[in-house]
């Protein structure tokens, strides 16, 4: 497979939004108007381009186990950033499309599958089941420490 | 090295260097981002009470606090925990405690369920307009939108509430 080849299956035949429908919630509320829909997409474009470009860098050092962990930590990380940068550089698109470029990271999880390995960890991962019975206690222990005065909302 | 503590070793820098980039754009990003805020404040502010120098006091009061308008009028701001984070608004009240307007002018509720609040023209919000701080409870709440919704009641109530108190 050639460059070019590659880069029309990426526009056209494995677009996530427009072939495999993925991704819709925050394209769909966003794209509003033209520099509402560039915003986003440019925020995307960073966080996938980065978290992807970042991980390829990572891939011999780090171990099978650890890719899933490292790779959630800097999508977050970078949209963080973006949303640091845009609520900086460009409020009024801020005050626009914020609440939605935090979706980024779940779509990223999805959207991000950056090799068959990752996909099949991702869909893998899924089906592990429920966690051990110290491991859900542990998550109790130290959500009564950290709960705090927060809202009682589906829990 | 076993490839336990090379995986180790590896999301230990990758979280250090993450946050590290984050606290580093936080500062270098903060006084840029609180001048946004404040000017974005003083447009909420402007257009909610019609009054258009506002923005030449410069720096905006803290959250808790008001300002007397020279009509009389007073404009409250308030911040209160929501579903998502902060809830930052403004309260205009009339000479005589009622209120005459609302305003949110920053929130992370979520989309599509808590972010009806930015809209100051739909019917919710305008429940607002000619109550006291004690009837705010008998707005309606939304469905799905119970934090958020209860947020407003509670934020609103608690900041007329302290100013009627200060004075």
């Amino acid at each position: 497979m050639n460059t070019a080849s590659i880069a029309v299956a990426g526009i056209v035949e494995r677009n996530p939004a427009w072939i495999q429908m993925l991704g819709l919630c925050p394209l769909l509320a966003v794209s509003s108007s033209v520099v509402n829909a560039l915003g986003l997409a440019a925020a995307s474009a960073l966080v996938l381009i980065g978290s992807n470009t970042i991980i390829a860098l990572m891939r011999n050092v780090l171990p099978h186990f650890a890719r899933l962990p490292a790779f959630m930590l800097l999508i977050a990380g970078l949209t963080t950033l973006a949303v640091m940068l845009m609520e900086a550089f460009a409020y009024e698109l801020y005050l626009g499309i914020a609440l939605f470029v935090q979706i980024i990271v779940t779509n990223c999880i999805i959207l991000g599958a950056t090799s068959p390995d990752q996909l099949s960890a991702n869909l893998a991962a899924l089906e592990e089941g429920p966690l051990s019975e110290n491991a859900l206690r542990t998550c109790d222990v130290i959500w009564s420490a950290l709960k705090g005065p927060a809202p009682k909302y589906n829990r | 090295m076993s490839a336990r503590t090379r995986g180790f070793l590896v999301l230990m820098t990758t979280t250090l260097v993450v946050i590290s980039a984050l606290a580093a754009v936080f500062e270098a990003t903060r006084n840029r981002v609180e001048s946004n805020r404040a000017r974005a404040l003083w447009r909420h502010a402007q257009s909610l009470t019609g009054v258009d120098d506002l923005h030449q006091r410069g720096t905006p009061p803290a959250a808790g606090s008001a300002i007397r308008l020279d009509d009389g009028r007073g404009l409250l701001f308030g911040s209160v925990e929501g579903y998502g984070g902060p809830i930052d608004f403004l309260v205009l009240l009339t000479p005589s405690h009622a209120i005459a307007g609302m305003r949110v002018i920053r929130h992370q509720e979520t989309p599509g369920i808590g972010d009806f609040i930015d809209q100051p023209d739909s019917d919710w919000m305008r429940q607002f307009i000619g109550i006291d701080a004690e009837s705010v409870h008998q707005i309606d709440a939304k469905t799905g939108a119970t934090i958020t919704t209860d947020a407003l009641w509670r934020g609103v109530h608690g900041l007329v509430k302290k100013v009627e108190g200060l004075q």
